[in-house]
């Protein structure tokens, strides 16, 4: 657990306190087991340990989209969109052209890295906020993917893909093994590829990496790009378990595509993340909105326990970052994403 | 000058030695949204014959009246270079509150209305304590706070809805001044008090200097927690005039008010040519970006367009007016605001 976090080459060494942070995430997680697992019978039961998994592949992928473009400072609002576009592309080349699945599902992530590539362009091209941007596009995106299919879901999916929902391997959903290897190459890159360090150097400061000769609008274009095609790898995974296209797949994915991120660990102020910290952190996240069902909290109340984990993971993020932030003089009152 | 920029130094000392050319510059920011509007104006009078009839009109007054004062409880978190992400949740709070208190509890209307506008200052206000004094990410804080008060409208409401009230309320939406509704003259009230509010209080140039260069303002002995809590109560505050502004033309309040403001409430400020990194905005602007964006809405809809091609149009627009408003930085050759 000492080395799950990946941080900028510029601060030294993943320190105790983020080491930490994974540990508590564990001792949570598996007080919140034990404890639903004793006091309900049904959660321990084959079914519901294969809806939580299934839940978990898809939050875990949302979380860890998002974390890519955090790492480097900056945010993704279109996120959700983008995945509704990837989507629909997929299963429109599926049920109306014929394509083969695995050619069409890797149509559906290229559709999702080029929403996200233009998103990173226009940021870094014209020195834009990624705030503004991705709001805007996420209106431009969803807008498309609704006007497309008349706000109408896509029927009739060959039973190839729908099946990739629904079966398992050795008990294990295979979602969820789809999802590990995005969360894996993920790793991997930020921690051997050149890019992902580059990336990582950018989020932990910006004008001195600039200054070293790396282009904003390469690591713009870049984490973009990455946070849309993980995206549409969550949206074509998470259409496959719901049997039909819908244009509107990503539509409740903002905030814990925040959540998950930020109290696994990752700094809003760019410069470190943590993959561990982040699928842990979307168990949570899984774990919490299965206990809402299990206790029959009134679903009115549903957003508000959403709002307080948002809120709190705020306050970690605050601690954590007061502990790195060290001489970064600009992070104390630039908002993320607000560039220029 | 319609354009508000924070009290910096350049600024003043460059207004000392030439002043009609900053005059002609900060003309020249208001055209970014005039030009558009009067293109707009000439090319719906042709595609569209019937365009101009006096019920269009009156439509799209109300419409861009809402709109104005979304756009301007937008405009004060903009100020300070921060968002507001929970502005609809405290407008859709605020509203139903007013709903409940003039029908439920049956009291007269001025109560009801400075009720919920005290809850949006106060959700405003919580909003601006947590971000200014306890240092929390204003995106985060502000995006975590749309649902925690969504949640808690939600939870205590129970998605009830409230209609036809009682008295001079019920008839304030519909009722007209020379033809003009009453909405478009409430909208015009509220932007001369913002307009006033980044002109001519203290407050307001706090927060347009907190906006331009925290660190600066912090050396002016401007207290920026107090400015940054000032700044979202007064966002609140905004929001929920937008609410009853918005109540008064539907007749009607449920739980879904104000769903759809979050990204008008950024268009029409960015239009009207506020800076989203704070420091820079204009009242008046926003007015005439609110007009702009309803014209747009207004005119697909009268060419038959689909209401979601509507949304891909307003997030054209959006994209559009931040790439403007960048390229005009640049041939002012004014520094990037940072």
């Amino acid at each position: 657990m000492t080395t799950m976090l990946t941080s900028a080459p510029t601060i030294a060494r993943p320190n105790a306190r983020h080491a930490r942070t994974g540990g508590w995430l564990v001792a949570v997680n598996l007080a919140l087991f034990v404890w639903l697992a004793v006091t309900q019978d049904a959660y321990l039961s084959d079914r519901n340990i294969q809806t939580l998994l299934s839940n978990l592949s898809i939050v875990a992928l949302i979380g860890l989209a998002q974390m890519v473009v955090i790492a480097a400072g900056e945010l993704n609002l279109a996120l959700g969109a983008a995945g509704s576009l990837s989507a629909l592309a997929a299963c429109s080349l599926m049920v109306n052209v014929g394509v083969p699945v695995p050619l069409a599902m890797a149509a559906g992530v290229v559709t999702g890295a080029m929403c996200g590539a233009f998103n990173g362009y226009v940021i870094g091209q014209f020195g834009l906020s990624s705030f503004i941007v991705t709001l805007a596009t996420a209106s431009v995106f969803t807008g498309v993917a609704l006007g497309f299919s008349e706000a109408q879901p896509i029927t009739g999916l060959p039973t190839g893909f729908v099946d990739l929902g629904h079966e398992t391997v050795f008990g294990v959903p295979r979602t969820l093994l789809l999802a590990a290897i995005a969360a894996v190459a993920l790793a991997v890159f930020f921690r051997k590829c050149g890019l992902g360090r580059q990336i990582l150097a950018y989020g932990g400061n910006s004008e001195a990496t600039e200054l070293s000769g790396l282009r904003r609008l390469d690591v713009m274009v870049a984490v973009q790009a990455i946070s849309g095609a993980v995206a549409g790898w969550a949206a074509l995974l998470l259409t496959a378990q719901i049997g039909q296209g819908q244009p509107d797949v990503g539509r409740d994915w903002l905030l814990p595509s925040f959540a998950a991120p930020i109290i696994g660990g990752t700094l809003l102020a760019g410069g470190s993340l943590s993959v561990t910290g982040t699928c842990l952190a979307a168990l949570l996240l899984t774990q919490v909105g299965s206990a809402i069902v299990f206790i029959g909290l009134d679903p009115f109340w549903v957003q508000f326990v959403q709002g307080t984990i948002i809120v709190a993971a705020a306050f970690f993020d605050r601690t954590r970052g007061r502990a790195g932030r060290r001489a970064r003089s600009s992070a104390e009152t630039t908002p993320m994403g607000v560039g220029a | 000058m319609t354009v508000t920029d924070a009290p910096n130094e350049t600024q003043s000392s460059t207004a000392d030695s030439r002043p009609p050319i900053v005059a002609a510059a900060l003309r020249v920011e208001l055209l970014g949204v005039i030009v558009p509007l009067l293109l707009l104006a000439a090319v719906l009078a042709v595609v569209t014959p019937n365009f101009y009839s006096a019920y269009t009109m009156r439509s799209i007054a109300t419409q861009a009246g809402i709109f104005t004062v979304v756009g301007l409880a937008q405009l004060t978190a903009i100020s300070i270079g921060q968002m507001n992400l929970a502005l609809p949740a405290m407008s859709v709070s605020a509203g139903m509150l007013f709903g409940y208190v003039i029908k439920d509890a049956e009291a007269p209307f001025l109560v009801a209305a400075l009720l919920a506008i005290s809850c949006g200052m106060m959700l405003g206000a919580m909003q601006g304590a947590l971000i200014g004094y306890l240092h929390l990410n204003p995106f985060i804080v502000t995006l975590g706070l749309a649902s925690l008060y969504t949640g808690l409208m939600l939870g205590i409401s129970r998605g009830a809805s409230f209609s036809s009230f009682p008295g001079a309320f019920g008839e304030m939406g519909a009722n007209r001044f020379i033809g003009v509704p009453y909405i478009a003259i409430y909208a015009l009230v509220v932007t001369a008090c913002a307009y006033l509010l980044f002109n001519k209080t203290v407050s307001g140039r706090e927060m347009l200097a907190v906006g331009a260069s925290p660190r600066a303002a912090r050396f002016s002995a401007i207290s920026v927690p107090r400015t940054i809590l000032k700044a979202h109560a007064c966002s609140g505050v905004l929001a929920a005039l937008a609410a009853l502004i918005a109540v008064a033309d539907l007749g009607t309040v449920d739980t879904s008010l104000g769903q759809s403001w979050l990204l008008p409430s950024f268009a029409a400020p960015v239009l009207g040519g506020a800076v989203l990194t704070g420091g820079r905005v204009s009242a008046v602007g926003t007015a005439l970006g609110a007009v702009l964006l309803v014209m747009v809405g207004t005119g697909l809809v009268t060419m038959g367009v689909n209401q979601y091609w509507y949304q891909v149009g307003l997030g054209v627009i959006v994209l559009a007016s931040v790439l403007i408003g960048r390229a005009r930085n640049r041939l002012g050759e004014e520094p990037a605001p940072l």
